[in-house]
């Protein structure tokens, strides 16, 4: 598991470069933006499911909670972007204390669906509450206001925002996987009993877990209804749910670098697909299972254990 | 209430639906004692110690421990006031280091938890008792591996490191030879009694040699009931249990 420290700084280099100049390297600038938004959304996943053990089929609702929360907040009450997204961050927080809750007391299977049921729940919310949400209107008119001093009006600025904010969501990630209650959360997903009896309460810990993630992918959520100056009402949906699923896959599972790679290249890769054919979510349906059949252990893994052994 | 016992069943019964599977068992563990509950397949030994530490539910009766009734706490609390458990199926963290695995249940005992931005390294006494554990139980040399690449003896050690690492007052040995070749009997006996200078050992086991030679108290149990106790001598001698269990030694 270990890299060497060459490794380590030349991983450390080349991310930097890449993320640079990624505005450069991708056709337009605002793909770049959600490609990092993604990736914050996949590092928050990432702790739930690969790191807990969690497969949640509904943290589509915590990325739209987060888009409807910052929007609506930059709507009516604020034009401070940090406390707009907090409002985004804790209205998904306060959604997911109580869905945690209750989903973390069921196992495997049952566990995704009980958080999918909840997602559609907030979903069809969302969707007949005219008034408040635009319906299937999505949210219009989201401002995206300045940062201080910074005007962040632009595509280019915005990105350079967006990378600061995911380089903090990625120390943070680590961190946290790194801290004693991480290596329990490893600890608990590896064997539940054992963990147990230990000392250790898995409900409380799943449940904590469940409110980080949630918070990752509302701060994602935030990102991008400033990103688009407006929500999306599919934000909430089922693709989203699945889409952050197979991101976290293809890019390695219980790694945090991986799904980062994997949320990006996936991003990346749909859009230039469907900027070529209108048969890209087919082509994108044989990535999936190719991908997955090549790179069980996903991209990061793989390759670590033939390149780095 | 008798200072000298450290953990007591009081009437304790269980069914699973229809069978029960404890019908009654009155037990007092000894502090210090090394004390092994014997009987056939199906007397209900695992079931009991499932409803010590938790992991099921009584359906009548009480347990005490340390004077404190523990009946129906789960499983983590139980294992916070000392009382410490190994599994008859090997129960280890297969995917961490064998270092990771002691230190993460020495790190259970701490005050640590929900700090996120600490290094879990900075709980150095929490690495510090995993190596002791793991020198004390002779797998200080393959700390860095996978668990999942250990041998099997290996990892039936492990399980019981783990047990010991969060320095309990009782640990509960749930069938530590089970599946082991005779060579490494020898270890895992050796290991037991190294810990009962230390904490007070609950075993259960199928080899009546071994448990006679360690054992200061035996419980015999048949189909959910205690049909005698005493020190191995009695409960060798005892009518009922060579008809039941010993097939007539």
């Amino acid at each position: 598991m270990q890299l060497k420290a060459r490794h380590k700084i030349a991983g450390i280099i080349v991310g930097a470069v890449v993320l640079l100049a990624a505005p450069y390297l991708v056709p337009y600038q605002a793909l770049a933006t959600q490609m990092l938004i993604f990736a914050i959304f996949a590092i928050g996943f990432d702790i739930i499911f690969g790191y807990t053990g969690l497969l949640s089929f509904g943290h589509a609702a915590f990325f739209g909670l987060g888009a409807y929360g910052t929007g609506l907040s930059l709507i009516h009450l604020t034009s401070s972007v940090p406390l707009a997204l907090g409002m985004g961050i804790l209205l998904a927080v306060v959604v997911a204390i109580p869905m945690g809750f209750l989903s973390t007391q069921r196992h495997g299977i049952y566990f995704a669906m009980v958080t999918l049921a909840f997602a559609q729940l907030i979903y069809f919310i969302a969707f007949q509450w005219r008034s408040l949400t635009g319906g299937d209107d999505g949210l219009q008119g989201v401002p995206r206001p300045s940062l201080g001093p910074v005007d962040l009006s632009s595509d280019l600025v915005y990105y350079y925002f967006v990378m600061a904010v995911f380089i903090l969501a990625l120390v943070l990630g680590v961190r946290i996987i790194r801290s004693p209650f991480g290596r329990a959360l490893q600890a608990l997903r590896e064997n539940t009993d054992r963990a147990m009896s230990v000392g250790y309460d898995p409900r409380k810990y799943k449940l904590i877990s469940f409110v980080i993630s949630a918070g990752f992918a509302a701060l994602a959520g935030g990102l991008y209804a400033m990103l688009q100056n407006f929500v999306p009402l599919f934000s909430l949906g089922l693709d989203i749910s699945g889409e952050i699923v197979l991101m976290t896959l293809v890019g390695g599972m219980g790694t945090i670098y991986g799904p980062v790679i994997g949320a990006m290249s996936i991003v990346y890769v749909k859009d230039f697909l469907s900027s070529q054919t209108d048969i890209w979510p087919l082509i994108m349906g044989v990535l999936y299972v190719v991908s997955v059949m090549t790179f069980r252990r996903g991209v990061v893994k793989e390759l670590k254990e033939r390149f780095f052994k | 209430m008798d200072s000298q016992v450290v953990l007591e069943a009081r009437g304790l019964k269980k069914w699973f639906g229809a069978l029960q599977v404890i019908n009654g068992v009155d037990l007092k563990v000894e502090r210090g004692a090394i004390h092994s509950i014997i009987g056939p397949n199906g007397a209900g030994k695992t079931t009991l110690f499932n409803l010590l530490t938790g992991f099921l539910k009584a359906t009548h009766g009480e347990i005490i421990y340390q004077g404190k009734d523990i009946t129906g706490l789960p499983p983590f609390r139980i294992a916070k006031m000392g009382l410490a458990r190994s599994f008859q199926i090997t129960s280890v963290f297969p995917e961490l280091s064998v270092h990771e695995n002691v230190r993460v249940a020495a790190q259970a005992t701490q005050k640590h938890p929900y700090n996120f931005l600490l290094n879990y390294r900075s709980l150095k006494q929490a690495a510090a008792k995993a190596d002791a554990v793991l020198a004390s139980i002779g797998l200080y040399e393959q700390r860095g591996q996978l668990c999942k690449n250990l041998s099997y003896g290996d990892r039936r050690v492990l399980d019981i490191g783990i047990s010991q690492a969060t320095d309990p007052e009782v640990v509960l040995l749930d069938e530590p030879l089970a599946g082991l070749q005779a060579a490494d009997h020898e270890r895992i006996v050796g290991l037991i009694q190294d810990m009962a200078g230390s904490m007070t050992v609950v075993l259960i086991d199928h080899n009546i040699d071994i448990v006679t030679s360690i054992s200061h108290v035996i419980t015999v149990l048949n189909q959910g009931e205690v049909i005698a106790e005493g020190s191995p001598e009695e409960v060798k001698g005892n009518q009922k249990v060579q008809e039941a269990y010993l097939g007539g030694v």
